[in-house]
């Protein structure tokens, strides 16, 4: 063998040699501690489990974490943390609940503003769900600066006199695919006789003008397989209710089947103190409040009749001021609408798209997710359609969101916590707990 | 002309002078490496019998102040507390912790001061022995609970 091929060996080996040395004569026997990220993991883990032994009422602190605004629940992690907050800071996420606040945007040109809000109010009062209130928050908005705008979900309408947010949408249909695109969502209240064959329409909603089908009584079509996409807005349907807003003397009033009245009034006849704690609701519509309609409190279940069939409610919550009232829909005898349907409209792709029908089989709301979470419910109006169209704006609006939201410095170390409640329908979600060293 | 020739050449020394210097260096490295690697393994050793006691008085039934995890009873800490006073050793044998190591737990309930078992003295920082000292939390009776532990 020749000596220069040994050479040139020994030459590589060398060199290999070096090359691996270089790190263990540069960073010389060197390991960082993990234990600094597990204490903080440990102490993550510890408060938002405390929090779930501590009980109010029968249920965890973290079960009614969604019912707690952001001081409530800062007083209470500062209590449980004590010492440890001065150097601990933290942020709560909730993924698979529905969000407490819903920022609604409409975008009117050409409209009346303020009548077109007093219009999307009527739908959008506030909805007592699971425990707690959901807020509709709504504000106008300009598509050439959407970004800047929070927008959860998008509010289409056609009933105020130049009604123009239709043909706004339709200009900017990029946009709107982009805010879906980003999460945010859609509703789309129009009768039906007044869809066009339109890229929105087709594009967005996956609807387009069609014929046949006739009225009738309007019911879900899928009130059990919670596998399908129109199961979940008859759900919260059934959760989110009637809210009534009670005046200085205490009385109010809501309609169902389109235009049948109610009346209610709060009732503070044996309750403690002065508060209010009972309700008295005129069930059979006469003006009047009879003996059998006096005193209900929260809980307690009551019927209409329609149709010469008993639809049943239940009271949700009492305002002890005696300003407002909600009340459930039950599902003891499935709820029926009265047809506020105009025309059929064509449902493109699957027909589990379909919310909820006449008899006669035409759609009065339809849900797509081609794009993002988008909803179409056909104009009616009543507190039962006010219910419909809340539901779709809560399902539209998503379920993940920031309990509270503060800027992380640094590395953080993420708790998931796995909780299940729920008073008006089932509600499984997952806290995040995001924990981080101040300094 | 003669020319002399030692009995090693240049390229010899050369390189006999970086095999020693890197042999030397190496060995300055592991020699200042074993303290640290040992400090390391003590702490570690520390940490983690630490977690796995309070650990178990989290959550175990047991041995533990808990009658389900993280939600704790009251009279099982006064009833520790009792043993742990008379008896600190057997204590240190049901936590399974070796002879030379000590403790010192506190307990703090809704921050009134609960109860404190183990030595009563801790060392100090300038000392040599490596402490660990970690905070757990659970609740007692509703109210939110702080368990010091020490272990040196």
């Amino acid at each position: 063998m020749k000596k220069g091929f040994i050479h040139m060996i020994e030459i590589v080996l060398v060199s290999l040699i070096v090359i691996m040395s270089i790190p263990v004569i540069l960073y010389p026997f060197s390991r960082s501690s993990e234990w600094d990220k597990v204490l903080l993991y440990t102490h993550g883990k510890d408060f938002i489990s405390t929090a779930d032994k501590i009980n109010e009422n029968g249920e965890s602190f973290v079960q009614n974490l969604m019912e707690k605004n952001k001081t409530e629940i800062s007083n209470e992690l500062w209590r449980i943390m004590g010492i440890e907050s001065r150097k601990i800071n933290y942020g709560i996420h909730t993924r698979g609940s529905i969000k407490n606040k819903i920022r609604v945007a409409f975008n009117c040109t050409t409209c009346d503003v303020t009548s077109e809000k007093i219009y999307i109010r009527s739908m959008l009062s506030p909805a007592y769900v699971n425990g707690r209130f959901v807020n509709f928050e709504l504000f106008t908005f300009s598509y050439d600066e959407m970004n800047k705008y929070d927008i959860d979900v998008i509010i289409l309408t056609n009933s105020t006199p130049n009604d123009d947010t239709i043909t706004q949408a339709e200009s900017h249909i990029d946009k709107i695919k982009n805010h879906l695109k980003n999460g945010g969502g859609i509703i789309e209240i129009v009768d039906s006789g007044l869809i066009a064959n339109t890229n929105l329409q087709t594009g967005i909603f996956g609807i387009s003008p069609g014929s046949g089908g006739s009225g009738g009584n309007i019911t879900f079509n899928n009130p059990d397989d919670p596998k399908k996409p129109n199961y979940e807005i008859q759900k919260y349907f059934y959760g989110v209710g009637i809210y009534t807003e009670l005046n200085s003397e205490e009385k109010g009033n809501f309609t169902l089947w389109k235009n049948q009245k109610y009346k209610t009034r709060g009732n503070n006849t044996g309750c403690l103190g002065s508060v209010y704690c009972k309700v008295d609701v005129d069930r059979n519509g006469d003006g009047t409040f009879e003996s059998n309609e006096l005193g209900f409190v929260e809980g307690d279940k009551f019927t209409i009749k329609h149709n010469l069939k008993n639809f049943y409610f239940s009271v949700d919550k009492i305002d002890k001021d005696g300003k407002y009232v909600s009340f459930n829909f039950l599902r003891d005898e499935p709820y029926e609408f009265e047809d506020f349907t105009e025309d059929k409209i064509n449902t493109l792709g699957s027909s589990d798209r379909i919310i909820l029908e006449t008899s006669g089989g035409r759609p009065a709301g339809i849900l797509n997710q081609t794009s993002g979470r988008a909803v179409w419910i056909d104009a009616g109006s009543g507190d039962d359609v006010g219910a419909l169209v809340k539901s779709s704006a809560i399902w539209a609006a998503g379920k993940d969101w920031w309990n509270i939201l503060k800027t992380i410095s640094g590395e953080y170390e993420k708790v998931s916590y796995f909780v299940s409640q729920g008073e008006d329908f089932h509600e499984p979600y997952w806290i995040e707990f995001n924990v981080w060293y101040i300094y | 002309m003669n020319v002399l020739k030692g009995q090693f050449n240049i390229e010899y020394l050369f390189s006999l002078v970086i095999f020693i210097s890197v042999v030397v260096y190496l060995s300055i490295q592991v020699v200042n490496a074993i303290p640290q690697y040992h400090q390391r393994s003590i702490e570690d050793r520390l940490y983690s019998d630490s977690f796995r006691i309070t650990e178990l008085l989290i959550k175990d039934s047991k041995i533990g102040f808990a009658v389900e995890p993280y939600k704790l009873n009251s009279t099982k800490m006064k009833e520790f507390n009792g043993s742990c006073i008379s008896n600190y050793e057997k204590i240190k044998e049901d936590f399974d912790l070796e002879n030379i190591r000590d403790f010192q737990l506190t307990v703090f309930v809704n921050s009134s001061f609960k109860i404190s078992c183990g030595l009563s003295s801790i060392p100090s920082r300038n000392s040599s022995v490596t402490l660990i000292n970690i905070d757990r939390y659970a609740s007692t009776d509703n109210q939110p609970t702080k368990i010091n532990f020490k272990l040196w």
